[in-house]
């Protein structure tokens, strides 16, 4: 059974600021524009404690959305602190499983022809298939091909089924129709399409409206900068046309998905509607008040935010480093002679983060910090995807190399769920409540409690024992489980990343204590270290030479004053004044136009 | 919410049952038809009571008519519908996951289904041990339906034998308890009343032969025991703590005698135990623990007198919340909501028990209103029956069980009703018992009663009516009968409508009753009931004319009868009549529905 522990949570509360307060007790529609390290993770958790445990009634609950999987992890486990679990009137995921699992599934086979009711969400492999198969149904009378491209755009521009707009080019209508029809059949959405549709649902379906409304009478967003149109869209509906009340939690200027369509515009919005209180977090935990003021700097936006830090403990310092050789030299700099530096210092390697533009650069620094001797591990993008299901590999891995001191790590009730749900979803009985199943998976994991064991073995004996493969072939749903399981098997062979790596070693990836971490700027978000190292700062590359437009531009402001923020104490900028491209093209454009904004510590007039 | 459909699968009686159900349920059936199973199969989906172990079923579980069920993999399957609670948010929050394509988007559909685990080795035998239990909605397997549900929507089962007196009486079981635990009285108000209790008591103790006993318990105590457990007996009327004083609340009856309800009769146990129930689910759903309960109560009629039965009943089967009874009880039958009524019984070969519903028997409201005056009337004795006579009056209630006994076909052997319909509309009784409906075997007996248009045309209500309840029981071709009533092949047209299970007379049954020969009978009984001496000899006349009466004096016949008294006649006339000399569409009309019944 769920419930608060009054205590605890009184113990969070009394630590919260005033703004932090109203934002936790204000009833009615909430926006709360947090900046970084106002903890705004604390404050939401504690407001959906309240709401769970003092305003919902009977069987209706809260709904408690975020955007990806890391911060529905995160927002998870501060609820567990609290003595919360999701269950059924308590639903804490991305807003796509919300849209999905609370919309789309319950009630799409109620009103849209051709829907399966069990529904997967398509891998790229099923979308490209179903892309050229409606491109072969649908008569482009004569004119040449559609590209995927244009396809895309077109899709993402249109996101109410049938509106007039999206008739504006026919035939590309029809593509859209016949695309998700081909997938409806197999019994997939994909991303886009799980929201079109519930957007659709949402504003067609008076029932649908009734039942969301029923189930979930508190609807709380975070990273709501995050959100597309569609997303924002569903949540204006919702406010429109039922009681739910909202509480939205982001940061405008930590808006840096634009490729996925989000705009930091929808926060400010609903942020101004009438009947939605707005609460600014202003008070900075995490960073020292010279990185606020420099990053204050990058940001560049005609009103200076008001953040104040609440640290008076240290003196932070912004460096801004120049390095003529390039990027080679910069990697080389900081792997032999910065983090070196950092290390006699004090600094221990787990609060060093070295954030990095894009893969291209990553390369380059991955191999310098290896040369380097300096152990690091990064999220994403060097390794395998990390999705719930490597996650949940990762989390075995944990719990054996634990084991049998297992009461810090993973929990087995959680471990074990997701492997029934697994079997389940592939057709395999395993009843949760039945004992057998539950000793036979416990038997095989004790089996495979060997810290030191090599990954790939460790592997090859899990999947021999619970026959992973098997299963994820048998399960239609999730076709890129399927692959990220690959993925992984694939990075332990000679020569990848984790080619020798012991199964301790594979279960700390991601959050390990003892690392460097080396990660792209996007994927810092979230994230806090002591010292933040950004190199590759150049002119053409951040912004990118493509960038041409003013919301471009301010985009990379965005991604550059995400970076910034995540320094509690120091930031390092390095940057050469030239870059080249994947043909060595040299590109003389000077350092990045933030580096220059920063070195005249003035804000530049727009 | 309610209740709007049950489907069950290979469940103890039931090979194949599926019933569509009105707001409120009443099944109605004889013994060992399943009532209790048909409940059990709801428990098994919606009662937060019911453990795991009970749920997990057992080989004998499977229908009585599969051989070696688990060997072949056969599965049980239960589902319900749910419908209609797009009003009540707490269900909806509960319901919405598990909806399906129905009349509206708020229909629900859960199912129970025992079967063998999924993947299993195909090269072994089945067996009973590797079946396994799921409970899901909206028609998928992995759309789980557990505690979670049960306890927001459950079902709550009052047993049949249940133990009122003891259960009231019992502090734990008592329906009083939860009312009383949520009661808010005031902690002084609480002390004031224990220490005037403590006071009286001690009154009341300080008396001499109290003392004396008291004593007595102690000094024997101490020899069995010792003095070392300090059990130290007393007495007293209730505990003096202020916190124990309201659990000795118990309720009385009989006003300001206040006897204590174990005292009273067991029907009154029983009534005061469903009225605490009632304020209790009440107070449970109005305080959010939950969202709407479903009762469903076992044969409540038990120790009830009649009246209060059909009091007690109206009001609860008009309330609001879902109720699903079971019972044997014509009194409760006959205060049913007409479109909640279940018949439920063996199916024709007698393997499997079936239900049918009222609800889709296509009554019009008119038709409903009417049936629903009826069957409270005649307290719904047709619904118990096994078949059912139809007829028109009183005169056929007499005669037709007594002609039916001279055949040797005494209609109580095959539990055959005469149901007098007190008038000639038998289109709403034969929707009613027809196969769309109660599919209770019926055949109707009507008179023939021809008349002369304005036109100068010869027609037969009789017929008339035949044709519509032919029309009504799904004959093809009503237009081709009614084309045979207007050329005058009355004959056929007999012959056809007894295949719609309609029997129609010549002219008036006593008119009948003569021309086939029972003029004597009915003279004899004319003259026992003192009718005047001289229409008594004018029928004589008739009668020995011996041959049929024409118009006029079948007249006369029918006005003398009705002078005496229709009813009158009937009855003394019962005991003299002869099948062999009876109007054949009587006695066919009985052969029909007697040989029906013996199969």
């Amino acid at each position: 059974m769920n419930g608060v522990a009054p205590s605890l949570l009184d113990a969070w509360i009394e630590n919260f600021n005033l703004k932090q307060t109203e934002a936790y007790e204000s009833d009615g529609h909430c926006a709360v524009l947090a900046g970084p390290g106002s903890g705004k993770t604390r404050v939401l958790a504690a407001r959906v404690a309240r709401l769970y445990s003092q305003r919902v009634k009977g069987p209706r609950g809260v709904a408690c959305v975020t955007f990806n999987n890391e911060a529905v992890r995160e927002l998870r486990i501060r609820l567990r602190d609290l003595g919360l679990n999701p269950d059924k009137r308590l639903f804490i995921g991305t807003v796509h499983s919300f849209c999905l699992g609370c919309i789309v599934a319950p009630f799409g086979r109620l009103f849209v022809e051709d829907l399966d009711s069990t529904l997967g969400v398509a891998g790229d492999m099923l979308k490209s298939q179903a892309f050229q198969t409606a491109l072969a149904r649908v008569n482009f009378g004569g004119n040449m091909a559609v590209s995927r491209g244009t396809f895309d755009e077109y899709r993402k521009a249109h996101p109410i089924i049938n509106s007039e707009a999206r008739q504006e080019y026919p035939e590309l209508a029809r593509l859209v129709q016949e695309y998700e029809r081909v997938l409806h059949k197999q019994g997939f959405l994909d991303f886009e399409g799980i929201v079109h549709l519930a957007l659709d649902l949402i504003r067609r379906q008076e029932f649908v409206r009734l039942a969301v409304e029923a189930r979930f009478p508190f609807l709380v967003v975070d990273e709501y900068q995050d959100l597309g149109y569609p997303l924002h869209l569903i949540i204006e509906t919702l406010m429109r046309t039922t009681c739910i009340e909202v509480f939205a939690v982001g940061d405008p200027d930590q808006s840096i998905y634009g490729f996925t369509g989000a705009d930091p515009k929808y926060l400010r919005s609903l942020a101004k509607e009438s009947n939605v209180h707005c609460i600014s977090l202003d008070m900075n935990y995490r960073c020292s008040q010279q990185i606020i003021d420099g990053s204050q700097v990058a940001l560049a936006t005609e009103k200076q935010r008001k953040y104040v830090s609440a640290r008076d403990d240290e003196v932070g310092e912004v460096r801004l480093l120049e390095y003529p050789n390039g990027l080679g030299e910069q990697a080389e700099v900081i792997a032999t002679k910065l983090i070196p530096y950092l290390e006699r210092k004090g600094v221990p390697n787990s609060q060093i983060a070295v954030l990095y533009i894009d893969k291209w650069d990553g390369q380059v620094l991955s191999q310098a910090l290896k040369e380097g001797g300096i152990q690091y591990s990064g999220k994403g993008d060097l390794r395998y995807p990390r999705t719930p299901f490597t996650r949940w590999l990762e989390d075995i891995a944990a719990w054996c190399s634990l084991y049998p001191q297992t009461q810090r790590g993973p929990r087995f009730d959680d471990l074990f769920f997701q492997y029934s749900k697994v079997c389940e979803e592939a057709g395999t009985s395993v009843n949760t409540g039945d004992l057998t199943s539950r000793v036979e998976f416990f038997k095989a994991i004790t089996s495979l409690a060997m810290p030191d064991m090599a990954l790939h073995a460790w592997l090859r004996q899990l999947n021999s024992l619970l026959d992973l493969e098997g299963l994820l072939q048998a399960r239609k749903a999730h076709p890129d489980d399927l692959a990220g399981w690959h993925s992984v098997l694939e990075s332990c062979v000679e020569g990848k990343q984790l080619a020798g790596s012991s199964l301790s070693y594979f279960s700390r990836c991601g959050d390990r204590s003892d690392t460097v971490t080396l990660t792209t700027l996007h994927s810092s978000k979230g994230l806090e270290f002591e010292v933040v190292i950004m190199p590759g700062l150049e002119e053409g590359r951040l912004p990118r030479f493509s960038a041409k437009t003013e919301e471009a531009v301010a985009e990379a402001r965005r991604v550059f004053y995400v970076g910034m923020t995540r320094a509690k104490n120091s930031i390092y900028l390095l940057y050469s004044g030239w870059y080249t491209n994947s043909y060595n093209r040299i590109f003389r454009n000077g350092p990045s136009r933030f580096i220059i904004e920063l070195e005249s510590n003035a804000p530049p007039i727009l | 919410m309610y209740l709007s459909r049950i489907c069950i699968k290979n469940f103890r009686n039931f090979r194949f049952l599926e019933v569509e159900l009105g707001p409120k349920c009443v099944v109605v059936g004889e013994n060992n038809v399943g009532k209790t199973n048909l409940l059990f199969a709801l428990r098994l989906i919606l009662d937060p009571r019911l453990s795991d172990i009970s749920r997990h079923l057992r080989e004998e579980d499977f229908w009585d008519g599969l051989n070696e069920p688990a060997k072949r993999g056969e599965i049980i399957e239960i589902s319900i519908e749910l419908r209609d609670f797009q009003d009540d948010r707490n269900v909806l929050a509960v319901l919405q996951e598990h909806c399906i394509l129905g009349p509206s988007p708020d229909t629900a559909l859960l199912t129970y289904r025992f079967r063998p685990k999924s993947g299993l080795l195909r090269d072994r035998e089945i067996s009973i041990r590797d079946y396994e239990y799921h409970i899901f909605g909206g028609g998928l397997e992995k759309n789980k339906v557990d505690h979670s549900v049960r306890r927001w929507i459950p079902v709550e089962v009052l047993p049949a034998l249940r133990d009122a007196e003891r259960d009231l009486a019992s502090w734990r079981q008592s329906p009083l308890r939860p009312l009383v635990e949520n009661l808010n009285i005031p902690d002084a108000t609480l002390r004031r009343v224990a220490s005037r209790i403590d006071a009286a008591t001690n009154e009341l103790l300080d008396e001499n032969d109290v003392k004396q006993l008291i004593q007595g318990f102690q000094s024997r105590l101490s020899m069995m025991v010792g003095s070392v457990h300090e059990i130290d007996p007393s007495l007293g009327f209730a505990p003096t703590t202020p916190e124990r004083l309201t659990r000795a609340l118990r309720m009385f009856g009989d006003g300001p005698n206040k006897r204590p309800v174990g005292e009273m009769s067991l029907g009154i146990d029983n009534l005061l135990y469903l009225l605490l129930l009632a304020i209790e689910l009440e107070h449970k759903e109005t305080a959010g623990e939950r969202a709407k309960t479903i009762l469903a109560i076992e044969e409540p009629e038990s120790h009830l007198h009649p009246h209060l039965q059909r009091l007690v009943f109206r009001d609860f089967l008009h309330r609001d919340p879902p109720i699903f009874l079971t019972t044997h009880s014509p009194y409760i039958a006959s205060v049913a909501p007409l479109r909640s009524l279940v018949l439920l019984r063996s199916d024709e070969q007698g393997i499997g028990s079936v239900a049918k519903s009222t609800l889709q028997a296509g009554l019009t409201d008119l038709e409903s209103a009417d049936l629903q005056r009826y069957l409270d009337a005649t307290r719904a004795e047709m619904l118990f029956a096994r078949g059912v006579i139809l007829v028109e009056g009183t005169s056929e209630l007499f005669l037709i069980p007594a002609v039916a006994e001279n055949m040797n076909r005494a209609l109580d052997e095959y539990g055959i009703t005469v149901c007098s319909v007190l008038g000639t509309n038998f289109v709403p009784y034969a929707k009613l018992l027809g196969a769309q409906g109660l599919n209770i075997p019926f055949v109707i007996l009507t008179d023939g009663d021809p008349y002369t248009t304005n036109n100068g045309e010869k027609r037969s209500r009789g017929l008339s009516r035949a044709i519509s309840v032919a029309e009504t029981v799904g004959h093809h071709n009503p237009v081709t009968l009614e084309e045979m009533h207007k050329q005058g092949c009355w004959a056929e047209l007999r012959d056809v409508t007894k295949g719609s299970g309609v029997f129609v007379g010549k002219r008036t049954l006593e008119v009948d009753l003569v021309d086939r020969g029972h003029g004597q009978e009915i003279l004899d009984t004319l003259i026992e009931l003192r009718a005047p001496k001289g229409r008594v000899d004018k029928i004589q006349r008739f009668v020995e004319q011996g041959e049929d009466l024409d118009e006029t004096e079948a007249d006369y016949l029918m006005r003398t009868i009705r002078r005496v008294g229709k009813g009158g006649v009937a009855q003394r006339l019962a005991g003299r009549v002869d099948h062999a000399k009876f109007p054949t569409y009587v006695t066919e009309g009985i052969r029909k529905i007697t040989e029906a019944l013996s199969k």
